[in-house]
């Protein structure tokens, strides 16, 4: 089965490219949001598999987002380094954390594979 | 009173400056020295504001509904001390203040005479001490042991102010160029960082020249907007060609005309040429913003040991400093210079900034 996931960033120009790199690498990309309402409203309405969360939203903090999403298992991306949020990401609900550059189909199902 | 306990007193006052309290605290320490020293009724210290007003910095003795300290001092009689000193920056004196013209709310608070020493700082007419004698016409050499005293007392009130300036300018200077940081990291993280992150994704999913090719021009775009940011941390320009090229790449950037008449022969010293470059560009972004001006002026010239700058629109003028960050930043920097940002900004009638630099 597909895995289908909800793409949660406040760039667009992420967001269109992440789009299609996980499509093609066989992913569902159920829905996108760019900020912490769109994306509970579309979690509720689609129940995505995997919710992946730019710890970053503009103002909004991609952490607070990711408790509210539970029990929807979320994965923390940014284009910081995983190291500099590491307390962050061990304290938070998130299954894990990617970098934006690293993204891809294979390191999502790992992940959600190995909660 | 004697000279060893005059001696006492002064260090009292330079001690306070020293451990920089707040000016408010040597306000009143003088105000209370000068009261003892003269053994009058009554001692006030006021200062003359840049906008014409006067401030009440404290008093000692006698007091009344008018005497409000740390406020504006109000309603004072033309032929009185406060007008009379700040007119002439000299000294005043009312021998009897029952027959003064509006002066008899000084007469109720039980004065009868006084005298006023004009305090100079920073070559201007900085502010006023006054002794009052409810006993009757003050002697007539008060004058004079005013003179030497109160010169001593005006040192240690103008360090104390100047003191509590340079603290707060240094850490607006600090919490600035924080500030300025903190916006730089934004702008490339949301911009040219995220746009490459994207393109990274993008060129593993490319499959073809034409995808190649977007994303070749979206590199164009991210290389533009890079160049940007770098020439606003630090123009490139000035660093290699000096101050004249970069003010007339400024000058062909601003969407307002700019005549511009640099007349500089060397190079300056780097934190001269950036301090001014910052200036024009400011005041540049201000016409640009406020104005509505139709043209800008910007005038350089080096004299023997200083840099003056004008920098002049034709807009609608009322700039004011408090409403902002940008000038009270202008003045900060110029000030670490050593040198002095003049604005003069009359309603209707334009804007102009004259800055001079040490160099
Ligand atoms: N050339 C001008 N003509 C008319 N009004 C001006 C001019 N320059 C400044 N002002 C007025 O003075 C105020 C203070 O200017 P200042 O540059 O300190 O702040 P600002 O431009 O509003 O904000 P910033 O902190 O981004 O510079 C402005 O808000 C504006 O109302
Ligand atoms: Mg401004």
């Amino acid at each position: 089965m597909t895995l289908r996931c909800l793409l949660v960033d406040d760039n667009q120009h992420f967001l269109l490219a992440a789009r299609d790199l996980l499509e093609r690498e066989g992913l569902t990309v159920a829905a996108t949001a760019e900020d912490s309402a769109g994306a509970l409203g579309r979690a509720a309405e689609l129940h995505p598999d995997v919710a992946l969360v730019d710890i970053n939203l503009g103002g909004e903090s991609g952490f607070d987002l990711a408790a509210r999403l539970a029990p929807i298992p979320v994965i923390m991306i940014s284009t910081h380094s995983g190291e500099d949020y590491a307390d962050l990401i061990a304290a938070s609900p998130a299954i894990g954390f990617l970098s934006k550059i690293e993204l891809s189909a294979i390191a999502v199902r790992d992940l959600v594979a190995a909660r | 009173m004697d000279d060893a306990e005059t001696l006492v007193q002064l260090r009292r006052l330079a001690l306070l400056v020293a451990q920089g309290v707040p000016p408010e605290e040597v306000f009143a320490a003088v105000c209370k020295e000068i009261w003892r020293h003269f053994g009058g009724s009554t001692a006030r210290l006021f200062r003359y504001e840049l906008d014409g007003t006067v401030t009440l910095l404290a008093n000692e003795g006698t007091t009344g509904p008018h005497v409000r300290v740390g406020e504006r001092w109000e309603g004072y009689p033309p032929a009185g001390l406060t007008a009379s000193v700040q007119r002439t920056g000299k000294i005043g004196r009312i021998n009897d203040f029952r027959e003064l013209p509006g002066g008899q709310k000084y007469a109720d608070e039980g004065l009868i005479s006084a005298v006023g020493m004009p305090i100079h700082a920073n070559g201007r007419l900085w502010g006023m001490i006054a002794v009052g004698s409810s006993e009757g016409r003050l002697p007539d050499d008060t004058e004079a042991r005013m003179a030497a005293f109160t010169e001593l007392c005006a040192i240690a009130v103008a360090n104390a102010q100047s003191r509590a300036e340079l603290v707060s300018s240094r850490a607006r200077l600090v919490a600035a160029a924080d500030e300025a940081r903190r916006q730089i990291e934004r702008d490339l993280h949301d911009g040219a960082q995220q746009r490459l992150v994207a393109l990274a994704l993008r060129l593993r999913s490319v499959t073809d020249a034409d995808g190649a090719a977007e994303v070749a021009a979206d590199l164009m775009t991210v290389i533009d907007e890079l160049r940007e940011l770098s020439r606003g941390i630090h123009p490139a320009v000035l660093s290699d060609s000096g101050l004249r090229p970069a003010l007339r790449a400024l000058a062909r950037r601003s969407p307002l005309p700019v005549e511009i008449d640099v007349r500089l022969d060397a190079r300056l010293p780097s934190a001269v040429e950036i301090g001014v470059y910052y200036v024009v560009s400011e005041v540049l972004t201000n016409a640009v913003k406020h104005a509505n001006a139709t043209v800008v002026l910007v005038e350089v010239s080096v004299g023997e040991d200083v840099l003056e700058l004008c920098v002049r629109d034709d807009g609608v003028g009322g700039a004011d400093p408090s409403r902002g960050s940008g000038l009270v930043g202008l003045t900060d920097r110029i000030a670490a210079l050593g040198g002095t940002i003049e604005v003069a900004s009359p309603p209707g009638g334009g804007t102009t900034i004259t800055c001079r630099v040490p160099v």
